[in-house]
């Protein structure tokens, strides 16, 4: 792919920069590939969208671990942009990666004090409390991050999972009805939170029967869902002692029948044989 | 490219007749005292005039690009579990690789 792309044209490389960007898990060594060659042979043609590259420069470098590259693009922002906030970020990003946390955490503590409103400093901020492991600080500083920025999706993800690495799960479920509440039509959410009150206990436990019968309206194949709506239904049976009411069973008996058509057709055969033995296990 | 130059036609065509309906009304004006009917109309002018209609919107519609699913949860499943954890903004990048590319890279 990428000797043939590189020969092109350059509007068409900048243009699988900018698809390679935009998607969530971003493969940055193409990216890496892509913007170096940009910056080394069109810099004249890109005009002014060269420091967005040289931005996607640094931070694809960074997690290449190829502090070369990093240091001269950084050199050509901060010739470019002497004063800027973002570009001093960047150079944090840079420390950060290459492990001098409590230098890091000072310049962004300068950072935040200057600018209170900068979301940058914040988020490097809380990641580098949660890579020393201080997660009682990143949940501290990400709260407060919160309380200035609620609609973020991504931030709120996060407090969830640092809330779940502390055991707390009453808050983590907090955070994931924030996310529901924004966006009900993703089953992700609705998921993770059926995984968060089941994890959480006996009163639970129909919260998240409902959540995952509400994952399985959204999204018919998803196993986790099925597996979790038989594993929830069993378990209710048990602490309550009673058999399964007629609407339960046969919610039950339609998740083990599509689970056995979804393995079939995946075509594996060992999986298929584990599957049997699991809901002979669930029918005694 | 085929839709596009029957859009171009179609369009000239109602342009056209347009204006000479505009132009056979103004003259049957000044001839006779009453105002034409559409009854009294020239056949080849009303042909014109539909003909350019189904034209211009057989051109539109046949260029449009594809359309994307109304629901919009068909769109919100194709994504994995796994995409609940990828927080690019608050990725750790003070990982292993700062050991294991020099290691790669003489290799």
């Amino acid at each position: 792919m990428s000797k043939e792309l590189l020969s092109s044209d350059w509007r068409l490389v900048y243009e699988e920069l900018q698809v390679e960007q935009k998607k969530l898990r971003k493969n940055y060594s193409t990216i890496l590939l892509l913007a170096n060659h940009l910056v080394t042979h069109n810099s004249r043609a890109l005009g002014q969208n060269v420091w967005e590259v040289y931005e996607s420069i640094v931070l694809a470098s960074l997690d290449c671990s190829d502090y070369e590259i990093t240091t001269s693009a950084l050199s050509k922002l901060s010739a470019r942009f002497p004063k800027s906030t973002r570009v001093l970020v960047l150079k944090g990003i840079l420390l950060e990666a290459k492990g001098h946390s409590d230098e890091v955490l000072e310049l962004y503590q300068e950072i935040k004090r200057n600018e209170p409103l900068n979301r940058e400093c914040r988020k490097r901020k809380i990641t580098v409390h949660k890579s020393k492991g201080q997660n009682k600080m990143a949940i501290q500083e990400l709260c407060e991050y919160l309380s200035l920025f609620i609609g973020d999706t991504e931030a709120w993800l996060e407090l969830c999972d640092l809330y779940i690495i502390e055991l707390d799960l009453y808050n983590a479920g907090f955070c994931i009805e924030e996310l529901i509440l924004s966006n009900p039509l993703s089953y992700l959410n609705h998921l993770k939170y059926a995984e968060i009150c089941y994890t959480k206990g006996e009163e639970y436990w129909d919260s998240a029967a409902k959540h995952y019968t509400k994952v399985l309206t959204l999204k018919p194949d998803s196993i986790r869902a099925l597996f979790g709506v038989i594993l929830t239904f069993y378990a209710i049976m048990k602490m309550s002692r009673q058999n399964l009411q007629s609407k339960e069973k046969r919610m039950v008996d339609w998740a083990k029948c599509k689970l056995k058509v979804l393995y079939r057709n995946s075509g594996n055969e060992t999986g298929c044989r584990m599957l049997e033995n699991t809901i002979q296990y669930f029918d005694k | 490219m085929l839709h596009r130059y029957v859009l171009v036609f179609g369009l000239i065509l109602l342009v056209h007749s347009t204006f000479s309906t505009i132009q056979y009304c103004t003259l049957y004006k000044s001839i006779s005292r009453s105002s034409i009917s559409l009854a009294k109309q020239p056949l080849h002018l009303l042909l014109e005039t539909i003909l350019g209609l189904f034209m211009s919107i057989a051109g539109i519609t046949a260029g449009l690009p594809q359309f994307k699913d109304i629901r919009k949860v068909n769109e919100l499943n194709r994504v994995t579990y796994d995409s609940l954890s990828y927080r690019p903004s608050f990725q750790n990048l003070d990982h292993r690789s700062r050991v294991l590319y020099p290691i790669i890279n003489t290799n």
